[in-house]
């Protein structure tokens, strides 16, 4: 089995543990505590005072994208006209949550980008032939994301800093010639701040939970450092995107 | 006929015909009186499915729909049969006849009588075929030649005569009789034999293995053929020649040459695509396609390809050779060749968790399985502590 086979399955099965694991641990049975508040609370009669309209939250995702241009030296110049993009869903799984203060979540990420430029003939002159590089990154990473700010003092700013390593599975071709592929690791830092749109518009928010589940959403801007190891083909560098991350 | 036995042979022909729409080409109607043949073909031609066999024996590859045009290149290879099947087994009108009409014009009762061949109104065929009988029933599994068709309106150069043709099946109770048909089906088919307009070749491309050719889409194409002519020079026109090799060369070039001229391909020569010549690559794009990709390795050494294309439309016809681009084979350079040579700021050799072709290095499998696993020890983790919460 090729590595990246076992890569994309074992990717699989973290995603689906995680989403199993997060999953089972809000089910609420039949006849339980949660259980009967809900009931009661269809009853006027029996209606609390409080009542919390908040779903559980489990996860985060997040989608984003952005201009990729990571290379330098000679023979990357040829892509020196392209800048992707690159595009990557995220989801993470929340392990610890310290309420209106921050999460602890980790999980994984995946993405692609491309890159197409003409391939040069003898002369050093460009032909219509194509060369290309594709870059499919996966990422593990932890995130320690800060709430704080939006949820006791009202300013629409998150806070997260991630860590992890990722694996990139480049491909690269030249024509209909497949001239190599590999995969190229290495650890990631990267710092996000995002705008909580929950601060702008609480009513949809909670509407937004009440019909979808959706706890909170929030506008994200990214930076990454993506140093690659000296036996890997030279991909890291730093990179940015922009996305829509939301908690579920 | 009673109209109980009217309807049994309907509803035979309902489970012969209808029931199997793509092999019944017959689907059998009733006429319980002295009835006319008039009425405009009805909406089931559309499961009107026939396949045309050339006079040799040769299967022409496309089946005709009912209403799908009927080419130009289909009516001069030769005859044109229709083969039919799934007609109403009947003991009572064991004779088949075929008429065809221009147009969605009438075989009623009184065109049949007169039995003139060659008349543009109502023209036989095929007369009172008579068929197989077993158990007293006839067994119609035949076929039935429409080159008449053909020859009667594929040479007018007018088109006038193109357009809707009205082929109608009969059962008959007797041989060559003027009787009203008791099972009748008219289909339509359609002759045009108007070529479409050559493509306009818009970029030939440059390179070693993925050569593009472009070009733009005549309305009403449903296919291109691509030649491309890697003889450099060597090959021999359709008209043959008289030189020492008995070949006509290329124009301008000699036997072994390089140039991008092709005698061959012609801009505006008639296109045989059944034609295969050493030194002549024939593709066809079998859908609407506005570009080609050609793998210079199949032109075994040539620099320059002379190449044309032509389009085909729904009937088969086909339209001349458009102009004569030229495609160049050339070594190329990309990103994995320039990376070998040295000229990026990282390694020559990478090597770890890289492969290239014939060579595999498996070391990311280690670190690979690491952070999965603790990811994994994480989740389940979670899960506990959920639980004992609980």
């Amino acid at each position: 089995m090729s590595v990246s086979r076992i890569s994309v399955l074992a990717w699989t099965c973290l995603c689906f543990v995680t989403i199993v694991t997060s999953a089972s641990a809000q089910d609420v049975k039949a006849g339980t505590a949660a259980n009967t508040q809900e009931a009661s609370q269809m009853d006027p009669m029996l209606k609390p005072a409080y009542r919390k309209i908040e779903s559980p939250e489990r996860f985060f995702l997040e989608l984003k994208g952005g201009p990729h241009r990571v290379f330098s030296g000679e023979a990357y110049d040829v892509f020196s006209d392209d800048t992707g993009p690159n595009f990557t869903a995220q989801l993470e799984g929340i392990l610890f949550r310290l309420p209106k203060a921050l999460y602890v979540t980790a999980g994984g990420g995946i993405g692609y980008t491309g890159f197409t430029a003409n391939a040069v003939n003898e002369q050093g002159q460009p032909v219509s032939e194509e060369t290309t590089l594709s870059l499919v990154p996966l990422t593990a990473a932890a995130t320690l994301r800060i709430d704080v700010l939006p949820r006791r003092l009202r300013i629409p700013l998150l806070l997260a800093v991630r860590g992890g390593f990722r694996w990139t599975q480049w491909d690269t071709n030249t024509g209909k010639l497949d001239d190599a592929s590999g995969w190229s690791l290495g650890p990631i830092v990267t710092g996000q701040v995002a705008l909580d749109l929950d601060t702008f518009e609480p009513g949809g928010a909670r509407a937004l939970d009440e019909e979808w589940g959706i706890n909170h959403t929030f506008l994200l801007a990214e930076v990454t450092y993506y140093a690659t190891t000296d036996k890997s083909l030279p991909i890291g560098g730093t990179s940015w995107a922009i996305g829509l991350g939301v908690a579920f | 006929m009673t109209r109980k036995s009217a309807y049994l042979l309907w509803l035979a022909a309902l489970m012969i015909g209808w029931n199997t729409p793509a092999s019944a080409q017959f689907a059998g109607t009733t006429g319980s009186t002295a009835g006319s043949l008039s009425s405009a073909p009805s909406a089931e031609d559309g499961n009107l499915i026939v396949s045309m066999v050339k006079a040799g024996g040769e299967e022409f590859t496309e089946q005709m729909r009912a209403g799908t045009p009927l080419g130009l290149r289909a009516c001069i290879q030769g005859e044109i049969e229709v083969s039919i099947s799934g007609l109403p087994n009947s003991p009572l009108y064991p004779y088949l006849e075929v008429w065809y009409a221009t147009g969605n014009g009438a075989c009623n009762q009184a065109d049949r009588a007169t039995r003139v061949v060659g008349a543009q109104n109502c023209t036989p065929l095929e007369h009172s075929r008579q068929n197989e009988q077993i158990n007293s029933f006839s067994i119609f599994n035949t076929t039935v030649k429409i080159g008449p068709v053909c020859r009667l309106n594929s040479d007018q150069t007018n088109g006038a005569a193109q357009g809707p043709q009205t082929l109608f099946f009969l059962l008959l109770q007797s041989r060559g009789s003027a009787e009203a048909a008791a099972f009748y089906k008219a289909f339509t088919i359609r002759l045009d034999t108007d070529p479409p307009p050559a493509p306009d070749i818009t970029e030939a491309g440059e390179g070693q293995t993925d050569i593009r050719l472009k070009w733009t889409l005549p309305t009403m194409t449903t296919n291109f053929y691509l030649a491309a002519d890697y003889s450099m020079g060597a090959l021999a026109s359709e008209d043959g020649g008289d030189n020492d090799a008995g070949l006509i060369l290329d124009a301008g070039a000699t036997p072994g040459g390089n140039g991008c001229s092709s005698q061959y391909l012609r801009a505006g020569n008639d296109f045989d695509p059944d034609a295969r010549p050493p030194g002549l690559l024939v593709t066809s794009t079998d859908s609407i396609a506005t570009e080609w990709s050609f793998n210079g390795m199949d032109f075994r050494g040539a620099k320059k390809v002379p190449v044309v294309v032509v389009a085909q439309d729904l009937a088969g016809n086909l339209s001349v050779q458009s102009q004569v681009a030229c495609l160049t084979v050339t070594p190329t350079t990309g990103f994995w060749d320039r990376y070998q040579q040295g000229g990026a700021e990282g390694k020559v050799e990478p090597g770890c968790a890289c492969s290239t072709p014939g060579a595999h290095a498996g070391k990311a499998s280690a670190w690979l399985a690491a952070p999965f696993a603790l990811l994994v020890a994480g989740a389940f983790a979670r899960r506990r502590i959920r639980r004992r919460a609980r």
